[in-house]
C-alpha cells in the first residue's frame, strides 16, 4: 500500500457517493465508496441485491441515466478524472479504453446484427480502421477467446450461437481495443456452472495475457474467490471490507463478511454435519437506512456506539479495510448463532420408510413442427424433443430428492409431469399407489391435494391482486382440510411456522420482500397438508443470506410433516446440503442417480465429475480438478446416439477403440453400493479410480 | 364511470387506507386531475339537473334564437328553448338515466354511455379472456370472428344495428357494445397471455382449479388497471358516437335533448346564430377530453407504480 507505484493506478475512487433524483427529494444509492485498480489486477465485489455494485460500475462510465450523478467524490482514471465527463469525450472512452460486459449477453448483443458487423464496428469507430482490417482482427480476438470455427461465427446472428458462446463474443468485443479497464458487472451469472467455468477460466487467462485492471461484480462468494485478486464487501452503498482474496475468506473481520459466508454451504458439507447460518432482517432500502453502522441492526455484536456513530474504514496491520468500530475485538471463530436464526436440528430418518413415489421408465416427448412446407400441410416427419427419457427412480417417505443438471436437461420438465401440468407420454408414476401418467385435470382432488409445488421466481408466485391470508386460505377451502370458521386460525398457524407472524395476513405480495413472498409460496403449497412438494429453484433467485433461512425453513417443514421433497436447483452446494438422494440428469437421462453424499465421492458419472469441478468454490485455497467440457449441449430434438454424453464426454478414451461403444449402444446402469447407480459403459472398477474433485476444503470459518 | 368503479372496491373499513392510497395518485398527475375536474363538473351538472334546471328544457317559452343574455345565459335555439337548460338535461341520457322502452317513461340509473361501456367491457373480458387464457382453437375462432367485426367501418355497425333494431336507448347501448368488445378483447387478451405465464398461475393450476376460477379471478383482477384506463377512455368515444348518432338524426330518441341532436338541429341555423351549434359541442368535446386527460393520467401514473 505504502509503496510507490510507478504509474497511477488504472482506476482510482475516493470517497463516491451517487444519488438519484426521485419524486421528492434524492437517495443516495452509493455512500464514500474508495477503492483502486492496478494493472492486471482483479478487484471483485461483492454484496447482496440493492447493496449499489451495479451503481459503482455504472457511475465509473457515468451511465447512471438521467436522473443519477455523482454527488461527492473523485473517479480517476489513469490519474484523469471522470466525474463530470459528458459528450464526446465520454464517447471515446466508452467501449475504448474502459469496456463493460453484462450479465445478459443475449441483450447486449443486437439481434438483428450479423456478430462480425457488431464487433468491427467497435474498431473502425473508435480507431478509424477500415472494415477489412477490423474483421481480420476480430477473427483474431475471437480465437484468443478460444471460440471455435471463429470465421464462421463472424457470419452469425446472436441466436445462431449459445449463450456461453455469446459472452465470448462480448468479452472478445470488449477487448478489441485492449481496453485499460474492463468492468463485468456479473458477467457469469446467466450461464450454467459448466460454461461459467470456462468463461472464468478464460478471464483469468485474458487478465494474465492482456494485463487488464478488471473490476468485476458478482453476488456469488465462489466466482470471486475463483477470479480476483482483491475483493471490496458491499452492503447498503457502502463499502464495508476490503482486502486480498485469501485474507476475505480466511480471516473475514466485518461481521457482514462473516456472515455471507457463513450462509452458503461448503460443497461437500450436507444438512447432518452442517448447519446454515442466515443473516436476520434484510438489506435497508436507500432511502431507509439507519443512522449509525449500516449494518447495525442486523448485527451480532451491536453495541450502543453502532446505532450512535457512522463506522469509517479503518486498515489493518494485513492492509485489509473494514468499516466497523469493534473489527479487533470480533473473532469469526467464536460466534454463537442467536436464538432467532437458530437451524432446526436433523435427527436420523427412518430407514424403512415406505416408497411414496415410485418413478418407472417416464417419458416425456414434445412434438415439435417444423417450418418446411412438408410439414405445414402434415406429412413432414414428426419430430420430438425428448425432454424426459426413461426416468427411474424411487422416493421413500420424507426423503429429499435433489435433481441437478444445466439448462435445458429435463429437470423442470420432470416435475412438471409429475404434477401433472404436463401429460406423460409414456411410462408409469404411482404416487402412494395410484397413477399420476395423466394431465391433472383428469386426477382427483384428494390426490391433487397430496401433491403441492414451490416456485422458483418469487415476484411471480404471488398474485399481486390477494392478501397474503387469502392466498394461503385458498387451498383450504379448496381441498376442505380446514372447517371453514377454522380457516383464519390454521392460515396465522402455517404463517407463524413460516416465521412471518399474524401481522402478514392482511399484507399484499407488494409490500413483502423476496424472501417473505417465498415463505408465503411455501405456506400455500403446505396448507393442504401435502405429502409430496415439488420445488423448483425454490431459492435460486434469492440473496444468500435470504438462501440460507429458506432452506432453513424446508428443512424445519420436513421434520415437522415429514414431508416427501422433490428438490431442483442448479447449484450443486445446495443440492448436496439439502438431499438425501440427487439425481444428475443430462439432455433428459438421468446420469447417475443415489445417496448424496455417493455422488459427490467417487465412482463418479463422467458427467458429475465434470460438474463438480466446475463449481466456484467460496474458498480460494481450495484445491480442485480441472475438467472443462467441450462443445455445446446437443439439441434434445437429435440426442447423440448411444450415450447422450458421448460427444462430451472427457473420459471416453478409457474405453477401447476410443469409446466406440459409447456412441453405438446405450450404457448400462452400473450399480455401486447402496442404490446408487451410474449410467455409464465405463465398468465401475474404473469409476472408482477417479481422485475426488475437491481436496483440501478448510474445514469450519 | 371512475368513481362507481372506485367505490366498488372499497368494501370494508380495513380497505379505507388502501382505497384513499390509489385515488391519491390522481392527484400526483396535473393531467389527471385537471381530467378529473372537467369530468367532475359535467357529473355534477348533471345531478343538478335532475332537480333543478333554470327553464323546462322542452318548453318554447322564449324568442327564437336569441343570444346570451341575462335571462338565459347561453341563449335560445330555433325553437325558442333554453339552451343551458338543454345541456344540462342532456348531461342525463348520457350519463345518468337509461330510458327503458314503453310508454310507462321508466328509466334506470347508469347513462347510455356508462352502460354501453359496460357492456364492451364484459362481453370483450369474456371472450378475452378464453382467447387468452386458453389458447388453440379458442384463440383462433373468437379472434378471427372479432377481427372479421373490427374490418367493418365503426359507423356503418351502428348504421345496421340500428336499422334493425329500430332507435331507442337499448339500442344505441347494444351498438356501443357490439363495437366497443373487439377492442377490449384484444385488451385482454394480451394481458391474459402476459399473466398467464405467470408462476401464481401455474400454483392454481396444480391446485386443480375450474378454467373460469382461474380466468375470473386470478387473471381478471390483475388485468383491472389498463381496463380502467381502457374503459374510461371508451366513456369518452361512446359519447362521441352518442353525439354523431344524434347529429344523423338516429341516435337517442327524443323527447329529451341529446347533444347531437342539438348540434345538427342548429347546423340549419349556423349564419344566424353560430352559438347554437357551439354550445353543445363544447359539452361534448369538454366531456371527452375530460375523460381522455383523466385516463392518460392516470395512466402514467398506474404504469410509473407498477414494479
Amino acid at each position: 500500500m505504502t509503496e510507490l507505484k510507478k504509474a497511477p493506478p488504472v482506476l482510482k475512487l475516493e470517497d463516491v457517493a451517487v444519488a438519484y433524483k426521485v419524486r421528492g427529494g434524492e437517495i443516495e444509492a452509493v455512500q464514500d465508496v474508495s477503492f483502486e485498480i492496478n494493472r492486471g489486477e482483479t478487484h471483485g465485489i461483492v454484496g447482496e441485491s440493492g447493496c449499489g455494485k451495479s451503481t459503482v460500475a455504472w457511475a465509473v462510465v457515468n451511465f447512471l441515466g438521467a436522473n443519477g450523478y455523482v454527488k461527492r467524490g473523485s473517479i480517476k482514471f489513469q490519474g484523469k478524472e471522470l466525474v463530470g465527463v459528458t459528450g464526446e469525450e465520454l464517447r471515446r472512452l466508452r467501449g475504448d479504453q474502459i469496456a463493460m460486459v453484462y450479465q445478459d449477453p443475449m441483450q447486449a448483443l443486437n439481434p438483428s446484427m450479423r456478430l462480425g458487423d457488431q464487433m468491427s464496428e467497435v474498431l473502425t469507430v473508435h480507431r478509424g480502421m477500415a472494415q477489412k482490417e477490423a474483421e481480420q482482427r476480430c477473427i483474431e480476438m475471437l480465437e484468443r477467446v478460444y471460440m471455435p470455427d471463429a470465421a464462421n461465427v463472424m457470419k452469425r446472428f446472436p441466436h445462431q450461437i449459445s449463450g456461453g458462446q455469446q459472452q465470448r463474443v462480448v468479452i472478445a468485443t470488449a477487448l478489441l481495443n485492449n481496453p485499460a479497464l474492463l468492468l463485468m458487472d456479473e458477467p457469469t451469472t446467466a450461464l450454467d456452472v459448466t460454461v461459467e467455468a470456462a468463461v472464468l477460466d478464460l478471464i483469468a487467462d485474458l487478465r494474465r495475457e492482456f494485463d487488464t485492471a478488471i473490476m468485476y461484480i458478482t453476488h456469488n462468494l465462489g466466482v470471486v474467490a475463483r477470479v480476483s485478486t482483491r475483493v471490496g464487501v458491499m452492503y447498503a452503498g457502502e463499502m464495508v471490507e476490503r482486502a486480498t482474496v485469501e485474507e476475505i475468506y480466511k480471516n473475514p473481520r466485518h461481521p457482514y463478511t462473516q456472515g455471507l459466508i457463513r450462509c452458503v454451504p461448503k460443497l461437500g458439507a450436507d444438512k447432518a454435519k452442517s448447519v446454515l447460518y442466515p443473516i436476520r432482517g434484510r438489506v435497508p432500502p436507500p432511502n431507509n437506512r439507519p443512522a449509525g453502522c449500516v449494518f447495525g441492526p442486523r448485527c451480532d455484536y451491536v453495541q450502543e456506539r453502532c446505532r450512535e456513530e457512522r463506522p469509517q474504514l479503518r486498515e489493518f496491520p494485513n492492509a485489509s479495510l473494514v468499516r466497523c468500530h469493534f473489527a479487533e475485538e470480533i473473532v469469526a471463530s467464536d460466534w454463537t448463532p442467536s436464538e432467532d436464526i437458530m437451524p432446526p436440528s436433523i435427527t436420523g430418518k427412518d430407514v424403512a420408510a415406505e416408497t411414496i413415489l415410485k418413478v418407472d421408465d417416464l417419458k416425456k416427448y414434445y412434438k415439435v413442427t417444423g417450418s418446411s412446407l412438408k410439414d405445414v400441410i402434415g406429412l413432414g416427419e414428426k419430430r420430438y424433443v425428448k425432454a424426459v427419457e426413461n426416468a427411474s427412480f424411487e422416493l421413500p417417505r420424507g426423503t429429499t430428492l435433489g435433481v441437478v443438471g444445466e439448462s435445458g436437461c429435463g429437470k423442470s420438465t420432470l416435475i412438471k409431469t409429475l404434477i401433472g401440468l404436463e401429460d406423460t407420454t409414456s411410462g408409469n408414476a404411482k404416487f402412494l399407489g395410484f397413477d399420476i401418467t395423466n394431465e391433472i385435470a383428469n386426477r382427483d382432488l384428494s390426490l391433487i391435494q397430496e401433491l403441492q409445488m414451490v416456485f422458483q421466481n418469487p415476484d411471480s408466485t404471488m398474485n399481486p391482486s390477494y392478501t397474503v391470508g387469502q392466498q394461503i386460505a385458498r387451498p383450504m377451502e379448496r381441498f376442505k382440510t380446514v372447517s371453514k370458521e377454522k380457516i383464519r386460525e390454521e392460515v396465522i398457524k402455517l404463517l407463524t411456522a413460516m416465521r412471518l407472524g399474524e401481522n402478514y395476513y392482511n399484507r399484499l405480495p407488494r409490500q413483502l420482500s423476496g424472501g417473505e413472498k417465498q415463505r408465503v409460496g411455501i405456506a400455500r403449497a403446505l396448507a393442504s397438508h401435502p405429502d409430496l412438494v415439488l420445488c423448483d429453484e425454490p431459492v435460486s433467485a434469492l440473496d444468500v443470506s435470504v438462501q440460507a433461512a429458506i432452506l432453513n425453513l424446508l428443512l424445519e417443514v420436513q421434520q415437522e410433516f415429514n414431508t416427501t421433497l422433490v428438490f431442483i436447483a442448479h447449484d450443486l452446494s445446495v443440492v448436496r446440503f439439502f438431499s438425501d438422494q440427487v439425481a444428475v440428469m443430462y439432455l433428459g437421462q438421468i446420469m447417475e442417480i443415489g445417496p448424496a453424499d455417493a455422488i459427490y465421492a467417487p465412482p463418479y458419472h463422467p458427467y458429475s465429475e465434470a460438474l463438480l469441478s466446475a463449481v466456484p468454490i467460496p474458498d480460494p485455497t481450495a484445491k480442485q480438478k480441472h475438467i472443462r467440457l467441450e462443445g455445446n449441449v446437443p439439441s434434445a430434438i437429435n440426442p447423440p446416439s448411444g450415450c447422450r454424453f458421448h460427444t462430451r464426454c472427457p473420459r471416453r478414451e478409457l474405453l477401447p477403440d476410443g469409446g466406440k461403444i459409447c456412441s453405438q449402444e446405450s450404457p448400462p446402469w452400473r450399480e455401486a453400493d447402496d442404490g446408487h447407480r451410474i449410467f455409464c459403459h465405463l465398468p465401475l472398477e474404473t469409476l472408482r479410480t477417479f481422485d475426488p474433485v475437491i481436496t483440501q476444503l478448510t474445514e469450519g470459518s | 364511470m371512475a368513481v362507481k368503479t372506485i367505490t366498488k372496491s372499497a368494501s370494508g373499513p380495513s380497505r379505507l387506507q388502501t382505497f384513499w392510497d390509489s385515488i391519491s395518485i390522481i392527484f400526483d398527475s396535473r393531467v389527471a386531475t385537471v381530467g378529473m375536474i372537467m369530468v367532475f363538473f359535467w357529473v355534477i351538472l348533471a345531478f343538478v339537473s335532475l332537480f333543478w334546471t333554470p327553464y323546462d328544457p322542452n318548453a318554447s317559452d322564449f324568442i327564437q334564437n336569441l343570444g346570451p343574455s341575462a335571462e338565459n345565459w347561453l341563449g335560445t335555439d330555433h325553437l325558442g328553448r333554453d339552451i343551458l337548460s338543454r345541456l344540462m338535461q342532456g348531461t342525463q341520457v348520457i350519463l345518468l338515466k337509461t330510458r327503458l322502452p314503453g310508454d310507462a317513461g321508466i328509466s334506470i340509473p347508469g347513462g347510455v354511455a356508462i352502460w354501453g361501456v359496460l357492456g364492451s367491457l364484459s362481453l370483450g373480458t369474456l371472450l378475452g379472456l378464453n382467447a387468452g387464457y386458453r389458447g388453440g382453437w379458442w384463440d383462433q375462432i373468437i379472434m378471427q370472428v372479432l377481427d372479421a367485426l373490427i374490418a367493418f367501418p365503426r359507423i356503418v355497425l351502428y348504421l345496421v344495428v340500428i336499422a334493425a333494431l329500430g332507435q331507442g336507448d337499448l339500442v344505441v347501448i347494444l351498438a356501443i357494445t357490439i363495437t366497443g368488445a373487439p377492442g377490449v378483447a384484444r385488451l385482454v387478451r394480451s394481458l391474459a397471455m402476459d399473466i398467464k405465464t405467470r408462476d401464481y398461475i401455474r400454483a392454481a393450476e396444480t391446485r386443480g382449479e375450474n378454467v373460469w376460477f382461474i380466468m375470473f379471478r386470478e387473471i381478471l383482477p390483475n388485468a383491472r388497471g389498463p381496463l380502467l384506463v381502457d374503459g374510461m377512455l371508451r366513456v369518452g368515444y361512446a359519447i362521441f358516437a352518442i353525439g354523431t348518432l344524434g347529429f344523423l338524426g338516429i341516435g337517442l330518441p327524443p323527447p329529451d335533448p341529446d347533444w347531437g341532436n342539438m348540434v345538427n338541429e342548429a347546423r340549419r341555423n349556423i349564419f344566424s346564430n353560430q352559438l347554437a351549434v357551439i354550445w353543445p359541442a363544447l359539452a361534448i368535446s369538454t366531456l371527452v377530453i375530460g375523460l381522455n386527460l383523466f385516463a392518460d393520467g392516470l395512466r402514467e401514473e398506474l404504469t410509473r407504480y407498477q414494479k
